[in-house]
């Protein structure tokens, strides 16, 4: 209980009437000191009641709704504070939330009406990923008369929020809506370097080494048995990804490219688990930023992680040291060609007009790194390219370079529609660009020894499926 | 401001007649001064030192005058009083407040028919009111468990 200036003044009052008495010999100013004593005692015990009654009687209700959101989402705090009619000159709460959380005032302090339930809410985020707890608030209490302040935590269940990372969540892999099914499980293949599993037993062949014959058979049988190998195939992957502007479409943490790396990672966590060769090229704007060889060690599949993760979107400024674009020498000689007119003009010049389309799209980033890759890595190996739908024609191209070089192409695309907008304002447009969409990834999939597979959130795809289903099912 | 004046400014003005009029019944030009000054500090000033010049005021005019004396202290008491016994209607409060002044007022008289010092009298008085203060203090830490290593008393 801390005392007021009222209070020392009061006091004071009193002691000026004792020095009185003392002055002037008069005891009787003595009942003026008994008066003000018991009158401020009286203060004090009622005081000290109101307090217990507070203590007791006064509920505080902390909610928070919703419980769970992501980092920068607001959530709306309430709190309710029951509290029951006590004479008290002022009833202040001071609450407390978390210090992650955002968006209350420097001191949230307010007045309570007493016999009355008082109701405050507030917009909080948390720039924070975590469990955050609300502290319990404290009451602020001044007696009648201003003589006494006190100030008490009031007991209560704690709030708690959940704050997550932003990142992707429920990801969609498929074709046309359809999401993928794989089963995991080793591969095979008819030929390559042997395994430790031992398959099936046959009849001993003339020739088969002494150290395979199963001897338990042997015995059962009686006549040689030998135990022959389940051949595994090392398979050879190799990830081309795409991090240039065009997947950065989305909130933060949720970009297109957020959302294919978690498909690459798995895609390197499979690879992992069955000990395939796998390597990684990653391409932005100005052409190639990483390559990491294939190969199947546990550094390997670790240096690789750690890539995709590090992966950022980077900007558009030319890098003359990765400067693919020998188109602008082609030009130039294209551009000399064409003004000379003598025989070995004449001669080169349908050659440079045909390697046109090509010098095109040698200037493109992806197109340029299958083609450095093509002799190299390529061979009998399973390219997946991981990019965005918004340079249709270089993906297209790629892909055709691609197939022609590697055993098989599984393109991984991130449809832009899909990452546009927090909400869809627009949903026949959605649809349609959606649909577009669709029918480019069926191009490509219509390739020989190609795949084409979507990757976006599950949910606004189906909100856009679903949209459409009934606006078709309406119009009919 | 109709329930101010309804509620306090009803009991202040019986309490400045009452001791106003004790004084200026002593009949003489102190008794009216007093009066006055009585009448300015209790509309005027807060309670308790609307009280403090009350007493100030009606000692050294009405100690000879012992009737007198008690109705202006009941009028200038009924200030400090009345509004305790408004507010805080349960009993407790006005029981203990009676104790109070009871044993006080008691002290004061005891010292006093033993011929005790002032200061004696005032040192005791003085100190029994702070310990009691005191002791107030502590229950309501204890109460309230505002205490490290004290249980918290039911």
């Amino acid at each position: 209980m801390r005392i007021t200036r009222r209070l020392l003044a009061s006091l004071c009052a009193g002691v000026v009437l004792a020095v009185f008495t003392l002055l002037l010999s008069q005891p009787l100013f003595l009942f003026g000191v008994v008066g003000i004593g018991v009158w401020i005692l009286t203060h004090q015990y009622q005081f000290v009641r109101t307090l217990q009654q507070l203590e007791a009687e006064t509920t505080v209700s902390q909610t928070v709704s919703p419980q769970r959101v992501v980092t920068d989402e607001h959530t709306y705090v309430t709190f309710t504070i029951e509290c029951p009619a006590v004479h008290a000159e002022t009833i202040r709460i001071q609450l407390k939330p978390p210090a992650a959380l955002t968006g209350f005032d420097s001191e949230l302090v307010r007045d309570l009406q007493s016999g009355e339930e008082n109701q405050f809410q507030f917009s909080a985020s948390s720039p924070v990923a975590g469990r955050h707890s609300f502290d319990p608030p404290t009451l602020h209490v001044i007696s009648e008369a201003g003589l006494f302040r006190e100030s008490f935590d009031v007991k209560t269940d704690r709030a708690t929020i959940e704050v997550e990372p932003r990142r992707p969540r429920d990801i969609h892999v498929g074709e046309g809506g359809d999401r993928l099914t794989i089963a995991a499980g080793e591969h095979e293949a008819s030929h390559g370097r042997r395994s430790n599993e031992p398959e099936e037993i046959r009849e001993y062949q003339p020739g088969d080494p002494a150290n395979r014959i199963d001897w338990k058979a042997t015995a059962r049988l009686d006549s040689a048995f030998v135990r022959e190998f389940e051949a595994r195939g090392d398979r050879r992957t190799t990830l081309l990804f795409d991090h240039s502007t065009s997947m950065m479409t989305g909130p933060e943490g949720e970009t297109q490219l957020d959302y294919a790396r978690e498909v690459a990672l798995a895609l390197v966590s499979y690879a992992a688990e069955n000990e395939d060769t796998i390597g990684l090229t990653t391409v932005d704007e100005n052409g190639l930023t990483e390559t990491i060889r294939a190969g199947a060690t546990s550094e390997q599949y670790r240096r690789i992680r750690t890539q995709l993760q590090d992966l950022s979107s980077t900007r558009t400024e030319p890098n003359p040291r990765r400067d693919f674009r020998r188109g602008a020498d082609t030009n130039r000689n294209h551009s000399d060609l064409l003004d000379r007119k003598d025989q070995f003009s004449e001669t080169l010049k349908p050659f440079f007009e045909a390697q046109a389309y090509v010098s095109t799209f040698a200037e493109m980033p992806l197109f340029e790194s299958v083609r450095e890759h093509a002799a190299l890595q390529l061979r009998d190996a399973w390219l997946v390219i991981f990019t965005s739908n918004v340079r249709a024609a270089e993906v297209r191209e790629t892909v055709k370079l691609a197939r022609q070089e590697a055993g098989h192409v599984s393109i991984f695309l991130t449809p832009t529609v899909l990452y546009e907008h927090s909400e869809i304002v627009d949903i026949e447009a959605a649809y349609s660009a959606y649909t577009d969409f669709e029918m480019f990834r069926r191009d490509l999939a219509s390739m020989e020894d190609v795949s084409a597979f979507e990757i976006g959130p599950r949910e606004r795809l189906e909100m856009i499926l679903q949209s459409s289903d009934r606006n078709r099912g309406t119009r009919t | 401001m109709k329930s101010y004046l309804t509620n306090v400014t009803r009991v202040k003005i019986a309490a400045v007649m009452l001791s106003s009029g004790a004084m200026m019944s002593s009949m003489n030009l102190e008794g009216l001064y007093g009066a006055i000054l009585l009448a300015s500090c209790v509309l005027v000033l807060p309670t308790p030192f609307a009280f403090a010049v009350g007493q100030g005021t009606i000692v050294p005019l009405l100690s000879t005058h012992p009737i007198l004396f008690l109705i202006a202290e009941l009028g200038i008491t009924g200030l400090l009083a009345a509004p305790l016994f408004r507010r805080y209607r349960t009993g407790k409060t006005l029981v203990i407040a009676s104790a109070w002044s009871l044993f006080f007022g008691a002290l004061v008289v005891i010292v006093t028919w033993t011929r005790g010092q002032h200061y004696t009298l005032v040192a005791t008085l003085v100190g029994f009111l702070l310990l009691t203060m005191y002791g107030l203090h502590r229950y309501e830490l204890v109460q309230l468990g505002l205490v490290e290593g004290e249980d918290h008393a039911q």
